[in-house]
């Protein structure tokens, strides 16, 4: 079996190299026999890479220990799922998972009809398979998921028990799937820098794929932070790790390049290809950091010269994207004059403060691997830098999307925009004033919920006006907003993006400045009270089983009244596999706050030691998360603007 | 859009002039808060031996060794843990009130980070632990 799933990788390799060469032989010499073999290798491929996949499947499933990697991440122990999951637990296999992807994903686009001038998607393809080469060539020569062991031992070693969490099955696909989501847009907009046909038809396909990619790493990136914030046991749901950070900062830019291409009448839309690339390359740059360990993490894989290759293979790509930008800078693109005051001047500065705040994180992220070369001098850089850095860009931000949806093409008044700021404006001064008035008195928080309501009060209002005009009689109010709703679902949903982010600055904000922190030490029976509610201490388990030592505290959760509100049990496991305590939280989450119950020790006079952590409001980052994404699904599964004339491919293409 | 031979207009030029400042505005800026921010959050890593030649300050550094034999004191009801950090022949006394961290043990290597607050006393706000799995590079108890 490890013959079958490593001879099909190579063959692989050597195919998707054929691939690359056929095509771009065939698009440069329009050799329609070159071309129809390139496509059919490309096929092959995708087909190889799916045996290799089923065979490195099979291995795990069977338990075969004989092979390093089956060994290193499966046991006889393990539950159906996390055997699955083990596929992408260690480098080898996600490198398989993302190479996967990218082959189905060429399969596709070398499958489906043409997007893009003909050239152009030749070219495309071409380039995918670049890519899967390469992905294909790090996997035989590096990082090969087949390798055996000489001895097979008895029993694996199992999976992380930190990585057994529902979450984390999804989190590691969805941000692979996102990478490789991302090829197919870097591609195509590669292939429209070297051909120079950049149509309408060309930035419809490329943010649509765009949009798709930027989905799949939204959600693969708040799936983390939610497996952060119930696995690791801190209390927080990001912690500023590079790793973190490394999936964060192409999300930035592809948002940048998202907001890029709405345009209106096909005006300004010259960065959003090179967006496009720079946030490809940032996913390989992310790829790099997770799997070299050149920048010390909690999850880095440990060293590899997998790295080197990524940074080779980035400068490459960077290289020639330079080369070709350079190259076509002199096709003149239209741009109309628009006054400071209206939307194309709003979305300019949107990509740009966003691709401020992914060059900041950026330099943190790399500040310490670079004082430390350049300097010698061994430092870290505190999650306050990445606070104090990025608030003044995220108010700019939040501040101009709340402005933004009210800013008109070409040019607004300065009195319209206040006529039509006037209400929503009002309500944020006064809930603001309320909060002032219940306590809320720092600076900061106060400034944010201004702006975050703002955000969402404006686009309420809008969306009310709309609807109101839609009211008709014999219509029940849900009727209304359907239709309303319905008549202009890509415009809506963008809006919909837009409310999570709100809520997710407002679940941001008050969770890291007014999170509270006690510990406490219970004996059986004993009872603490926290503001607003009673911890009393029922009973303390210890046992043990095949895979670990368990040890937990009972608690019961009442109301300040005394009613019950839950029991919670926060354990602190040793794991027998990995020699290690691993620690499961205990929550009670409610729209208010988190509490959020951390199981210090039990010590030998039965004393149970805890540590409590109210979080206020963060349930409302992940309920802004899903807005989030249901919002961009719905844009996604409206049909594109392909109206004649309307050369957009916008997210929100309306004209006012 | 077609390629079309690009001919400078004044307006055209107006607009050039205007994107360079504010690139250069826009980069002063980034370049400004990246700085300043990096100075107030960028903890130094440094041997016992110059931390005691330091002195107290308002600074945190981080410090690391390895923890000592027996050196480890929990005191459950006050969730204070003291330990002593070696690191070749100078030792530190560490404390840290929190919950105590699952790999704390006689000689591993550790990482805290705080601040001296007598001659040989040292405040942890973080302990950082080597771990030997290969997921991990160091876990964090963090107060």
């Amino acid at each position: 079996m490890t013959i079958i799933g490593y001879g099909s990788l190579l063959l692989a390799c050597g195919v998707s190299a054929y691939a690359a060469l056929a095509l771009a032989w065939g698009a440069n010499q329009g050799a329609v026999a070159w071309r129809q073999s390139g496509r059919n290798a490309i096929l092959s491929a995708a087909a190889l890479v799916t045996v290799a996949v089923a065979a490195l499947l099979y291995l795990l499933f069977a338990r075969d220990f004989s092979v390093l990697y089956v060994y290193s991440h499966t046991s006889t122990r393990q539950a159906l799922p996390y055997t699955l999951s083990a596929l992408w637990a260690g480098q080898e296999g996600s490198l398989l998972l993302w190479l996967w992807f990218v082959s189905l994903l060429a399969a596709l686009v070398a499958q489906s009809p043409r997007l893009a001038s003909p050239a152009t998607w030749r070219y495309t393809q071409a380039a995918l398979a670049v890519l899967q080469a390469f992905l294909a060539l790090i996997l035989v020569t590096q990082s090969n998921p087949f390798a055996s062991l000489a001895l097979p031992p008895a029993e694996g070693l199992g999976l992380n028990p930190l990585l057994e969490n529902p979450w984390m099955v999804v989190h590691p696909p969805l941000v692979f799937a996102s990478y490789a989501l991302y090829s197919v847009p870097c591609a195509l907009a590669l292939a429209g820098l070297l051909t120079g046909h950049q149509d309408a038809a060309f930035h419809r396909t490329l943010q649509r794929w765009n949009l798709w990619a930027w989905l799949f790493l939204g959600g693969g990136i708040l799936l983390g932070s939610l497996w952060a914030y119930l696995e690791l046991g801190w209390g927080g749901y990001w912690g500023w790790d590079p790793v973190e950070n490394a999936s964060l900062v192409p999300w930035l830019t592809g948002t940048a390049a998202l907001h890029t291409a709405i345009a209106h009448r096909g005006l300004r839309q010259k960065w959003t290809a090179p967006l496009t690339i720079v946030t490809f390359l940032l996913c390989l740059f992310a790829a790099f950091v997770t799997r070299s360990g050149v920048i010390q993490s909690v999850h880095a894989f440990g060293r590899s010269s997998v790295g080197i290759m990524f940074l080779a293979f980035i400068g490459l790509v960077a290289i020639l994207a330079a080369f070709l930008g350079w190259r076509s800078r002199a096709q003149a693109v239209q741009e109309a004059e628009a006054s400071l005051l209206s939307r194309e001047t709003g979305l300019s500065f949107t990509a740009m403060i966003l691709c401020g705040l992914a060059l900041v994180i950026l330099a943190g992220t790399l500040y310490a691997p670079l004082s430390e070369s350049l300097r010698g001098a061994a430092v870290v850089l505190g999650a306050s830098f990445y606070t104090r850095a990025s608030a003044p860009l995220l108010v700019a931000l939040l501040a101009l999307l709340g402005v933004c949806p009210l800013l008109r093409w070409r040019d607004t008044s300065a009195r319209q925009l206040g006529r039509e700021l006037a209400a929503p404006l009002a309500f944020s001064v006064i809930l603001v004033i309320l909060l002032f008035a219940l306590g809320i008195r720092e600076p900061a928080a106060l400034v944010l919920y201004l702006i975050a309501s703002l955000i969402g009060a404006v686009i309420l209002w809008q969306f009310g006006q709309e609807a109101w005009r839609r009211r008709d009689e014999g219509l029940s109010p849900w009727q209304v907003i359907g239709r309303a709703f319905r008549a202009r679902r890509r415009h809506h949903g963008a809006h919909l993006v837009h409310l999570g982010i709100a809520l997710i600055a407002i679940a941001i904000v008050s969770s890291s400045l007014y999170q509270t922190e006690q510990l406490l030490t219970l004996r059986e029976g004993q009872g603490a009270n926290l503001p607003g509610y009673t911890l009393i201490l029922r009973d303390t388990i210890q046992e043990q089983d095949a895979t670990r030592q368990r040890n937990a505290a009972l608690l019961e959760l009442q109301s300040a009244t005394g009613r019950h509100l839950a029991y919670l049990t926060p354990e602190r496991n040793l794991h027998w596999s990995i020699q290690q305590w691993v620690t499961e939280v205990a929550l009670h989450i409610n729209l208010r706050e988190d509490i959020y119950i951390i199981l210090g020790s039990l010590e030998q006079d039965g004393a149970v030691v805890l540590q409590v952590l109210r979080n206020p409001l963060v349930v409302w980052l992940w309920i802004g998360g899903g807005l989030l994404l249901l919002g961009a699904a719905i844009v996604l599964s409206s049909a594109p603007p392909e109206r004649a004339g309307q050369a957009a491919g916008g997210v929100a293409e309306e004209a006012p | 859009m077609q390629a079309q031979p690009a001919r400078p207009t004044p307006a055209s030029r107006r607009r050039r002039t205007r994107t360079v400042i504010g690139v250069v505005a826009i980069v002063a800026i980034l370049i400004y808060l990246v700085l300043s921010s990096a100075r107030g959050a960028a903890v130094y890593y440094v041997t016992i031996a110059e931390l005691k030649s330091q002195g107290a300050s308002a600074k945190a550094v981080r410090v690391s060794g390895v923890v000592q034999e027996g050196s480890i004191r929990w005191d459950a009801e006050g969730s204070l843990l003291r330990f002593t950090l070696v690191e070749g022949t100078e030792q530190l006394a560490i404390t840290y009130h929190g919950l105590r961290p699952d790999m704390l043990r006689d000689g591993a290597s550790a990482i805290v980070e705080g601040k001296l607050t007598a001659p040989n006393e040292f405040a942890a706000q973080t302990i950082l632990l080597q771990c030997p799995s290969k997921y991990e590079a160091a876990a964090t108890a963090q107060s």
